[in-house]
């Protein structure tokens, strides 16, 4: 099958999860945790199966093709779905490669740094 | 004449109060007589030097700020209200605890409740209740474990709950003033949860349950998924941004073995009611589970 050129361009990114995060995948949601900046992230079923599948081996559109066989929805209808899952993992910096612009901070909870924050000295 | 108080125990750091001021040692040891019980937890006893508060008052009594607190001879803070005096050492005492739990020992901001045997753990962030509503439970006949901070061993499974019997700070006025009935105008006291119900053991979690008062809820528990209680109970784990990974996987592996409720509360009694109903059938299913293995 022919690709378009942004298809064809989609089959040369290998995204892959940073190092830095971990993984819980708690079915059918998972939640990440980014060491580095103390982040927790809840991912809904539908990007989790994205998530589970970023392995820097697999292109976005072999993903897209995993999960449309999974799901049973045709490719070019989930294509553009995990296409915006990827760019919002990326724009989160937890992807390799790409560390978060200082302008995009869109964690859903940062976890404690100290443990002053959360346990506090009563008010003076 | 310098007075001590203690040994007291903030879980397994040993530690006593100093001071010049009978009065001042007379009300902590009133306020923290709970935790001069050492906590029982199958290790031994510590045998090193107990950590040493020293209290004194640097000031004229009409000075504002005339207390100042030092740990070991280093100085914790040096301008204290007379008000605010009790307050902060048991702050001190609870950064100890904080300070000394690593995996697979996890302290939850949470209140620790027992019933039968089995505890409950009510996670929140400050003012969502959970101090109250433990207190409740405690004048209710539950096992106190602690108000603020629950000491979870992930070393076994179920994962153990063990006690901090810090004093339930009881904000004013409030549900428990009339179980309390002690005078003063503080808007927050300290009381010693022995005065309100029977302190407990270590016990094994039985389920997370994160608690809010809202005006009208009726105190329902509702399922949450372990997604949902790994991101609540995240925000509630001190040791979290400093153990980083480490701890996260440990709470993974909790949320996934454990029960997780959110719970909207109004009345508290009819909030022990639904605990009690939910403890009781958590336990009964877990019995099922086994005699059916």
């Amino acid at each position: 099958m022919r690709r378009s050129g942004a298809t064809a361009d989609l089959s040369s990114v290998h995204p892959a999860p940073h190092p830095a995060v971990e993984t819980a995948f708690l079915a059918p949601e998972a939640v990440l945790f980014d060491d580095r900046h103390g982040e927790i992230h809840r991912l809904n079923p539908s990007a989790a199966a994205v998530w589970l599948l970023l392995d820097g081996e697999q292109s976005i559109v072999d993903v897209a093709a995993e999960l449309s066989d999974i799901f049973g929805v045709p490719e070019p209808v989930i294509l553009p779905d995990v296409e915006t899952t990827v760019s919002d993992f990326r724009r989160r910096g937890l992807l390799a490669g790409a560390d978060r612009g200082e302008s995009e901070a869109p964690a859903d909870h940062e976890v404690p740094q100290r443990i002053d924050t959360l346990v506090q000295p009563p008010d003076p | 004449m310098t007075g001590r108080i203690g040994p007291f125990w903030a879980a397994q750091r040993r530690f006593v109060i100093e001071s010049d001021d009978t009065e001042i040692l007379v009300e902590l040891d009133q306020r923290l007589v709970d935790l001069g019980n050492h906590p029982s937890s199958g290790t031994s006893e510590p045998t090193a030097a107990p950590i040493v508060f020293r209290l004194e008052r640097t000031g004229p009594r009409w000075m504002s700020h005339p207390w100042a607190l030092w740990r070991d001879g280093e100085p914790c803070e040096l301008t204290l209200t007379h008000d605010y005096v009790v307050p902060y050492v048991l702050w001190e005492v609870t950064r100890l605890v904080l300070e000394s739990a690593t995996v697979p020992i996890v302290p939850m901001h949470a209140a620790g409740l027992v019933r039968d045997g089995h505890a409950i753990a009510l996670i929140g962030p400050s003012h969502s209740g959970k101090s109250t509503l433990a207190g409740w439970l405690a004048k209710s006949g539950w096992g106190f474990l602690t108000d603020e901070v629950s000491l979870l061993d992930t070393s076994q499974w179920p994962p153990v709950v063990h006690p901090f019997w810090r004093p339930i700070g009881v904000r004013r006025p409030g549900p428990l003033d009339a179980v309390i009935d002690e005078a003063g105008a503080a808007a927050e006291i300290l009381v010693p949860a022995s005065r309100l119900g029977p302190l407990a053991d270590p016990a094994p979690l039985a389920a997370l349950v994160c608690p809010t008062y809202t005006p009208g809820a009726d105190g329902s528990p509702e399922p949450m998924s372990a997604a949902a209680a790994l991101t609540s109970i995240a925000d509630q784990i001190p040791s979290l941004g400093r153990e980083g990974s480490e701890v996260f996987r440990v709470l993974a592996g909790v949320v996934d073995t454990t029960a997780a409720f959110r719970m909207e509360f109004d009345d508290l009694d009819v909030a022990t009611e639904q605990l009690a109903s939910l403890v009781d059938d958590l336990v009964a299913d877990t019995a099922m589970v086994e005699q059916g293995a």
